[in-house]
């Protein structure tokens, strides 16, 4: 067995890569330090994620934008203003304020014209938390990141979110705003309740559950959610909610519909998901 | 060294390019300390020297409507290159083998990198010139095999059984997609299995990111591909990823394809501005002999990389993983794992009770473009102690230096499309008990034990 002695390797290493590679030298840098230590489950930062784009009929391009909270048990308030904004101005306001911890992917998009893509421009998005400044830029020219939201290869498509029974529908990342704004009293509960189908296009005519789930967007404090009811019948359906708001104020709440079980869905695929959102005006008890 | 057709992508051509345009900025760069020819020595010349080296390593792609850039088939065609392939033969970015000279377990299988002496004749030539020679001193040109051949046909034939996907129009553009089709294998009786070659038909091989197979049996059917195979009965059959020739297992080990199985694939496509109708991916599957039942078990898993992939734009990122087992167990080939950010992977042996850490294996120009398993040769295959601890490390570039980095400016974090980040490494591990490991230890060391006759 022929073990040559070990060549001295660092997390420089891959900057060092190409130039060593013009030289033809051996990689000789530091040791690793190692063990890594593990993250902490609070007191880090969250940072915007650029998902990817996808074009719409009317020749305009949406940009998915997400999330990473590296907290495990920690979840963060950014509101909207310096510290959480996207420029071009006219494109700020949609944003997510709460952050649940870890990677969520697609939470919200922006509709940019076709001719700020063409022109090549972007949009930022950026959190100030903890001291750092965290931004990421979204546009929709480079292909890597193309999102798609026909059918998936074996059918799967984003399920299907109405806020009435054979209602208006919307699926995807893009989702659909609820066309009301609810009302709300802080301290009393509200019910809400969305209609999420499996509309996929399998051959095989498989269906599969729908799962919901719902978080605060945006608004001055977390909503507690109780009381969630969603059939676990394939194909999906009626879901309910009782939230109810610690403080007054002005509220977008987003219910997330998946068919993760289906064998060509998942979060890390970018499919397939979609979003619903809530206007509530909650006053004061 | 032994010299193995490695696999061609046609799509490579363009990423080969970008690789010739950054060899080309550096060819104003100071020449290695390889020296020219001497005065009165033999001229090195291309027909007696270097067309030689040509074929055996480089022709393969580098012929007319193979996936490389230029042929090299003859002096004409070779010339204006010359500068270009000394370069790329002294950076080792070709042939396209990222595997760590120097360093570690240095005996592979189907190895494709040069010996340091044919690097030393191309340098040598093109530093005299690149001379022509006689042409009478010229090998016999070389009949090339189809290139949607079987890779191991020259070690074992034809694969003794070939189990192909369902097939899938692959769209010319959009996200990357998942196809999961569960087949009929025919396997009508248990048998160790030999080598393993999957293998994407050639239309679509440049889209086909991965292909992943398991053997489910019945009952199964609810079964997920997870990574280890492990949701399944008949444990997993094979991995591939672009570029990756295949798999062997060694002589003493059985990894088993399960009568009555079915084979459940997970092939990632990722579009590529062509469409593509009735992609199939096949996989070969070569046998033992039906006497053969091998001593200890072998199976092919994945060692995930803890913690997160956290790379901020324009940055830079490392992870680690640490695995032992309970037995011995000898490593038959290494694969690192990530996409379009990872340069760089290691395998390390570390011993608690001495506290010693051993390089086995370095590939610090890693390349989402060529997934290489390294298999190791039988004899220096490591082995791995109870309770030693494989060391897994990879590195992540984020930055614009990296050539295939799809976009520096944005966050990077975990996740399955090719713009997202992976880390983990495939490993094919024969599980031994402490007789096998101890007699292994004995065979080698009496081996290495010089006779004196």
């Amino acid at each position: 067995m022929s073990i040559r002695p070990a060549a001295r390797v660092s997390a420089a290493t891959p900057a060092l890569v190409f130039a060593l590679a013009v030289s033809a030298a051996t990689v000789e840098a530091q040791q690793p330090a190692f063990p890594l230590a593990p993250n902490p489950p609070t007191g880090l930062t969250v940072s915007p994620f650029f998902e990817g784009w996808f074009a719409n009929p009317d020749g305009t391009f949406d940009v998915s934008l997400g999330y990473f909270n590296r907290n495990s048990r920690e979840s963060l308030y950014i509101p909207r203003g310096p510290d959480n904004f996207i420029v071009p101005a006219e494109f700020d306001g949609f944003q997510p304020e709460h952050f649940p911890p870890r990677r969520v992917r697609g939470v919200f998009t922006i509709t940019l014209p076709a001719e700020m893509v063409e022109a090549g421009q972007r949009v930022t998005w950026t959190l100030i938390n903890r001291g750092d400044t965290l931004s990421v830029p979204a546009g929709a020219r480079i292909l890597s990141y193309e999102l798609a939201y026909g059918p998936m290869a074996m059918g799967s498509l984003p399920p299907v979110i109405r806020f009435e029974a054979g209602g208006e529908g919307g699926r995807g990342p893009r989702g659909i705003m609820s066309p009301m704004t609810f009302r709300a009293t802080a301290g009393a509960p509200l019910t809400l309740r969305l209609w999420a189908t499996d509309e996929s296009m399998r051959a095989t005519g498989a269906s599969f559950p729908v799962g919901v789930s719902w978080v605060t967007h945006q608004g001055p404090a977390v909503a507690t959610f109780t009381d969630e009811v969603m059939t676990e019948e394939p194909g999906g359906g009626e879901a309910t909610v009782t939230v109810t708001f610690s403080e007054p104020g002005e509220y977008v709440l987003r219910a997330q519909a998946d068919n993760f079980d289906a064998p060509d869905s998942g979060a890390g695929d970018q499919c397939c998901w979609s979003n619903g959102y809530y206007r509530v005006t909650v006053t004061p008890e | 060294m032994q010299h193995t057709t490695p696999p061609c992508d046609s799509w490579l051509s363009g990423w080969t390019r970008l690789s010739i345009l950054a060899l080309l900025a550096v060819l104003a760069l100071p020449g290695s300390a390889l020296a020219a020819n001497d005065p009165g020595d033999e001229v090195i010349t291309f027909t007696k020297d270097v067309e030689r080296i040509l074929q055996e390593n480089c022709q393969v792609c580098h012929q007319p409507d193979a996936i490389g850039p230029m042929a090299l088939t003859s002096y004409e065609e070779v010339r204006p290159w010359a500068p270009l392939i000394r370069e790329a033969v002294l950076s080792q970015k070709m042939p396209p083998y990222q595997y760590d000279t120097g360093v570690g377990i240095q005996e592979l299988q189907s190895d494709m990198r040069l010996s340091r002496e044919e690097i030393e004749t191309l340098v040598a030539w093109v530093d005299a010139g690149a001379p022509q020679g006689d042409p009478a001193d010229a090998p016999p040109p070389v009949a090339w095999p189809d290139a949607a051949a079987w890779g191991y046909v020259d070690l074992y034939g034809p694969p003794d059984i070939i189990v192909r996907s369902a097939p899938f129009d692959i769209p010319a553009n959009g996200q990357d997609t998942w196809w999961r089709p569960t087949v009929d294998t025919g396997i009508t009786e248990s048998r160790c299995m030999r080598a393993i070659q999957t293998k994407p038909v050639l239309s679509g091989r440049a889209m086909t990111h991965h292909a992943n197979s398991v053997f489910v049996m019945p009952g199964d059917a609810d079964a997920s591909d997870d990574d280890d195979g492990a949701a399944s009965q008949g444990g997993r059959l094979s991995e591939y990823a672009l570029g990756k020739l295949g798999e062997i297992i060694p002589e003493g080990a059985c990894r088993t394809a399960p009568a009555g199985s079915q084979v459940r694939w997970d092939i990632h496509y990722y579009p590529s501005g062509v469409d593509v109708e009735d992609h199939v991916v096949e996989v070969g599957i070569w046998l033992y002999p039906e006497d053969y039942a091998g001593s200890y078990r072998q199976d092919l898993r994945t060692y995930g990389l803890q913690g997160d992939i956290d790379l901020a734009p324009g940055g830079t990122a490392m992870t680690q993983g640490f695995h032992s087992f309970d037995h011995p167990v000898r490593i038959d080939s290494w694969q690192p794992h990530g996409h379009f950010r990872m340069v760089a992977g290691s395998l390390e042996f570390f011993y608690p009770e001495t506290g010693r850490r051993e390089l086995i294996s370095m590939v610090s120009r890693w390349t989402a473009l060529w997934h290489h398993s390294h298999v190791y040769d039988e004899d220096v295959a490591p082995l791995l102690p109870a309770g030693a601890v494989m060391v897994l490390t990879q590195w992540y570039d984020n930055t614009a230096n990296n050539p295939i980095n799809p976009d520096p400016t944005v966050w990077v974090g975990r996740g399955s499309r090719t713009t997202d980040e992976m880390s983990h490494n495939w490993i094919a591990v024969t599980h031994l008990d402490q007789e096998g490991y101890e007699r292994i230890v004995a065979e080698r060391e009496a081996k290495a034990t010089p006779t004196t006759d």
